[in-house]
């Protein structure tokens, strides 16, 4: 067997290759679908809410937001999109702020070409050039799509407002036409209302139309022709005619109106119209063409219009009449009255009276005068009536007495008008007339004629059934008669308007014996003429009751109110008393009865004792002007209190005097100012200060800190400083000052923005809680109590204390302040003991000396003073006052006296106790004259000091300021000669 | 842009980077290790053809001393004889021939394997690069997306 040999038979061979898994690539690409759907659905998420942003972002721009020019480059642009906003929000807001945008243009274009419109409203030319103008000015600026859109929109305005103007110019132009014919229909009716008015609707001459019918016949053809051509509508004539006529109708009724004399004459012309003209009987015959004119222009459809206008105007001229008539009456009252008092009171003074005012009555040209003045007598009769009734009552006279004296009067009083009323003719018709009062039957007469018939039947003077035959005998009388009567009547009333102004003339002393001797005369030569025996002796009696008011008057001047009560007593009693009187008293008195009778002594006595009262009067002024002017001397020489409003008002009243204004810088430097303030400072000053520490404002508020620095805390030659406020400022007040002072003097600064700053700080709420920190559960009062121990003066305090603590000080500082407080306002005292012991001593006192006598010289006038009015034994200046060492001598020791404050209304005086035995204070009792007495003090001690050392230094400042004076004209002179002979410099 | 809202885009936008980036990361590691598997395989082919050209050649030298000893046996002059010589040389000239065949298939298999290899490289490194684009893309949409809906 053939050998066998192994042949290889295996091989390695490809075992083919394995793929590496793709799982990782699909896993990443599944993580990257995930996220990009995720991706997909936020964006479109959020695509929906940007625009929904954009848009509502857009939405919130306001309108003015939505600028329509850039005002630096003036061409219109939209509103850019706000930072960080996305595109898909940028672009919904662009494209609503877009649209808004053109809205907004639009508006712009649409209120411009109104705009322009309205400048132009009738001028479609002009409208068309400025709103192209406009356009172009606008479309220049404008870029892109805002520059087609301005060109189209705006085009799109012009074509259709001009359309409208062009419009609207032709409406106008016709309108105006129409309103042309109007207006001059209106004019016309104008016209011929005032034509009318002045008695224009009345033709004269030949004419056949009045000068108002002309315009009417004018006006209504031109409104015709205004019908016809259809700018006015159809009957427009028609309406024309009856308002032209109405208004003549209008015109002319006035003009009537105006010329009658009484409401009657009115109410008759009412009635012609009313009626057409059918009844004119009782229109006054010069009234009736015209009345007939105006007629013409009456027709149904004014009448009422007509009547009503006539009724406002005669409304008119009534109320006008009335006042008029109750102003006469005022004024014939007040005459009549005036005149009453120069008449005796009797029939034949009634009468008189009645005779001036019936004259004056028909002599006046002025309407209503004779009603007014009969109504004047009336009121005389009703005082006369008043007084015989007096008489009745007092059973004086008889009944049969009293209507025969009434009666009298009466017909005394009615006379005169009637014998007036007569003397102006027509005395027939006046005879009836006067009692019938029938219209027609007074038609004939004048007008004072026919307001005397009406005024007569109004008053009282005329009693148709007593009277009526009196006044038909008066006006029987022939004319002669009447004229006589007349001149005697005019001759009365000359002669007592005479007699009245020389009466007035002799009350007040100024006529001479000469005077009333030739009116005396007068007199007497018409008696038995145009007076009686009996009006004469009363005109005689009314000058001599006048003289001798003058001798009162005369007399008097001068004379006490004592005096003139004597006087009148002696008067009274027709000379029987004179008590008291001196002789030139009795001789007055009876050179006033001589020159009276018996029944004026009322008049007299009464015309005295209104003198007396007026002459007390004026001495009581004169009394109060004396007190006040002691009170000013009191004050300036230095003896004021400044508690006393009274003496704070003088204070201000001598500085005003003076020409000193304490807010001037010049005050400071016054002495004689400063030296007042200390005693007293106006009520002026301290106005300012509390308007100061009110924060209002204060002129001159540096000077016035100044003033307040120097009397908040004055310091006396004997070491104490003194508050010379007193109460007039309280503390909270005072320590106010004190801070806007201190903050001035170290800070600087306004004091009253100082002021206002402390006020807010004082009121502002965290104040309280710095107040709350400083007194814990406790208040300011007891905060001072704390530190002083008196509740009192911790109370008057605590206000002070208050502000202090809210205006944030520390309680160092506050305990200072008080300390300072009572320093100033309860300084120790060597010669004072208050018994009240403010502050727990008896040294301590608001009446220090040094507080209410500033002055040193005065103080020491007054310690002189008290002391030589102690007793012996006794002294101001021994015990603790004393500066001598009495150790050895004790018992040769004078006992030691104290002034004890006792605060009074007119100030402080002072008590003298002296120190006992036991070291008590006792009441210092003296014998004085036989009785025991308790010395007391007051400034009066020291008056007379006061005045010769205000005498004193104000000679002394008087010197000095002409020794000042001199030395300045002397330096003047030195310069002048100096430069006369060129020595250069000087 | 509600918070949320901006937190989910962005957040998905990061993650879906996140994803491509990771996958082309992925695709690269798969295509080298395909790479490497190719070579390997490549190297096998080789070694196949090493070991085969060497069982042919010990085959070809078997089958000579074979032969040899068979004319040999036969009494042929193997030295000498011409026709054994031929034979010889024909069986050289063969095996020669297998031999070089296998070397060049050998070869040829090896320049496949090789350029396979390297194609599933660059391949990877294209997937890679494809990712990275994709999620610089996808990052670019998201930022855009962002600002258009912000």
């Amino acid at each position: 067997m053939a050998v066998i040999r192994q042949r290889a038979q295996v091989f390695n061979q490809p075992i083919g290759v394995v793929r590496a898994s793709s799982g990782g690539v699909q896993v990443g690409e599944a993580i990257s679908r995930f996220a990009d759907n995720i991706t997909q659905m936020t964006y479109e998420v959020a695509a929906e809410e940007a625009q929904t942003r954009g848009i509502d972002a857009a939405k919130a721009v306001e309108v003015a937001g939505l600028r329509t020019f850039n005002p630096e480059t003036g061409k219109p642009e939209a509103f850019e999109a706000p930072k960080g906003f996305g595109r898909i929000a940028a672009q919904s807001y662009q494209s609503v702020v877009d649209r808004r945008f053109e809205a907004s243009m639009e508006d712009e274009l649409r209120m411009k070409a109104q705009e322009i419109a309205q400048k132009y409203p009738y001028d479609a030319n002009g409208y068309e050039k400025v709103m192209s103008d406009y356009l172009g000015a606008m479309s220049e600026n404008a870029q892109g799509k805002y520059k087609t859109f301005i060109a189209e929109n705006g085009g799109k305005f012009l074509a259709s407002t001009k359309l409208n103007i062009q419009a609207r110019a032709a409406e106008r132009a016709r309108a105006q036409l129409a309103q042309s014919i109007v207006n001059g229909l209106d004019k016309a009716a104008d016209m011929a209302y005032e034509s009318a008015l002045a008695g224009g609707f009345i033709a004269t001459g030949d004419a056949e139309f009045s000068e108002s019918g002309d315009i009417a016949a004018r006006e209504v053809a031109n409104v015709a022709n205004g019908v016809s051509s259809g700018l006015l509508k159809g009957g427009a004539d028609v309406k024309a005619r009856t308002q032209v006529n109405t208004a003549i109708a209008r015109g002319g009724v006035e003009h009537i109106i105006g010329q009658t004399s009484s409401s009657a004459d009115r109410n008759a012309v009412e009635l012609a119209i009313r009626t057409r003209g059918r009844e004119m009987s009782s229109v006054p015959v010069e009234l009736r063409p015209k009345v007939k004119a105006l007629i013409g222009y009456i027709e149904p459809a004014n009448i009422e219009t007509v009547l009503t206008h006539s009724g406002k105007v005669s409304d008119d001229y009534n109320a006008v009449e009335r006042d008029n008539i109750l102003a006469m009456q005022a004024q014939a009252e007040a005459e009549a009255r005036r005149n009453a008092m120069m008449f005796d009171q009797n029939v034949d003074g009634y009468s008189n009276l009645s005779n001036q005012l019936a004259v004056a009555g028909f002599d006046r040209q002025e309407q209503n005068v004779l009603t007014a003045n009969l109504s004047g007598s009336n009121i005389l009769l009703q005082e006369l009536q008043g007084n015989l009734s007096q008489r009745f009552m007092n059973n004086s006279i008889t009944q049969a007495e009293y209507d025969s004296s009434l009666q009298e009067a009466r017909r005394g009083m009615l006379r005169p008008y009637l014998i007036e009323a007569a003397a102006q003719g027509n005395i027939e018709e006046l005879r009836v007339a006067a009692i019938t009062r029938n219209p027609a039957d007074m038609a004939n007469l004048t007008p004072k004629q026919r307001e005397f018939v009406y005024a007569m039947h109004e008053s009282q003077l005329f009693e148709p059934m007593e009277d009526t035959g009196f006044v038909r005998e008066v006006l029987a009388a022939n004319v002669n008669s009447i004229r006589d009567q007349r001149e005697n009547q005019v001759t009365q009333f000359n002669l007592a308007q005479e007699v009245t102004a020389l009466g007035e003339e002799a009350a007040l002393g100024e006529i001479t014996d000469a005077q009333f001797d030739a009116m005396r005369q007068k007199i007497a030569a018409e008696t038995g003429r145009s007076l009686t025996a009996t009006q004469a002796q009363s005109e005689l009696d009314r000058l001599n009751k006048h003289r001798a008011f003058g001798m009162i008057n005369l007399g008097a001047s001068g004379m006490t109110s004592d005096s003139l009560n004597r006087l009148s007593t002696f008067i009274q009693t027709q000379g029987e008393k004179t008590d008291g009187m001196t002789p030139e008293e009795v001789a007055l008195g009876q050179g006033i009865l001589a020159k009276t009778t018996p029944e004026n002594t009322n008049d007299i006595t009464g015309r005295i004792d209104s003198l007396r009262v007026k002459v007390d009067r004026e001495e009581q002024q004169r009394k109060a002007e004396i007190t006040k002017q002691q009170d000013i001397n009191r004050i300036t020489a230095g003896g004021g209190n400044t508690n006393m409003p009274a003496d704070r008002k003088l204070a201000q009243e001598i500085l005003d005097g003076l020409g000193v204004k304490v807010n001037d810088p010049s005050s400071e430097k016054n002495a004689e100012v400063i030296s007042l303030l200390k005693t007293v400072q106006p009520q002026g000053m301290i106005d300012d200060f509390n308007r100061l520490a009110s924060g209002l404002p204060v002129q001159g508020a540096e000077v016035m800190l100044n003033h307040f620095a120097r009397l908040a805390s004055d310091p006396t030659g004997v070491g104490v400083s003194i508050n010379r406020f007193g109460d007039a400022l309280d503390a909270q007040t005072v320590e106010f000052l004190n801070d806007v002072n201190n903050i001035r003097t170290t800070i600087g600064g306004n004091p009253q923005e100082i002021a206002l700053t402390l006020i807010e700080r004082r009121d502002d709420p965290k104040s309280k809680i710095a107040m709350d920190k400083l007194f814990g559960k406790g208040t300011p009062t007891s905060f001072i109590v704390n530190r002083i121990g008196d509740p009192f003066v911790a109370a008057e305090l605590a206000p002070a204390v208050e502000y202090l603590a809210r205006t944030g000080k520390s309680a160092d500082q506050i305990n200072a302040r008080i300390d300072a407080i009572v320093d100033t306002k309860y300084a120790k005292s060597k010669f004072i003991a208050d018994p009240r012991r403010p502050l727990g001593t008896l040294k301590r006192s608001r009446f220090s000396l040094e507080a209410t006598i500033p002055n040193e010289e005065d103080r020491s006038a007054f310690l002189t003073a008290v002391e030589s009015q102690l007793p012996s034994g006794y002294s101001l200046f021994a015990g603790s006052n004393s500066t001598l060492d009495y150790s050895d001598l004790s018992e040769n020791k004078d006992r030691q006296v104290f002034l004890v404050p006792d605060e009074a209304t007119a100030g402080v005086r002072y008590l003298a106790y002296y120190v006992d035995d036991a070291n008590e204070l006792d009441a210092l009792i003296i014998k004085k004259n036989g009785q025991l007495v308790h010395p007391m003090f007051d400034m009066d001690e020291i008056a007379n000091f006061r005045k010769e050392r205000v005498a004193r230094e104000r000679e002394q400042y008087t010197q000095e300021a002409r020794d000042a004076e001199a030395k300045v004209n002397e330096r003047r002179e030195y310069r002048r000669l100096s430069k006369e002979i060129g020595m250069g410099r000087y | 842009m509600e918070p949320i809202t901006a937190a989910l885009m962005l957040g998905s936008t990061g993650l879906s980077v996140f994803g491509q980036l990771s996958a082309g990361q992925a695709a690269k590691e798969a295509s080298e290790l395909n790479a490497f598997g190719i070579e390997t395989e490549a190297e096998l082919g080789k070694a196949q053809a090493m070991q085969m050209a060497q069982a042919r050649m010990d085959e070809y030298e078997s089958a000579s001393s074979a032969n040899l000893a068979s004319f040999a046996a036969a009494g042929r002059d193997i030295g000498s004889d011409r026709s054994v010589k031929a034979f010889m040389e024909k069986q050289k000239e063969i095996i020669g021939k297998d031999i070089g065949r296998m070397g060049t298939q050998s070869q040829m298999e090896l320049m496949k394997g090789r350029q396979q290899a390297a194609a599933e490289r660059t391949a990877g490194r294209a997937a890679r690069t494809a990712s990275l684009f994709s999620a610089a893309s996808t990052a670019t949409s998201g930022l855009y997306k962002y600002q258009q809906a912000k």
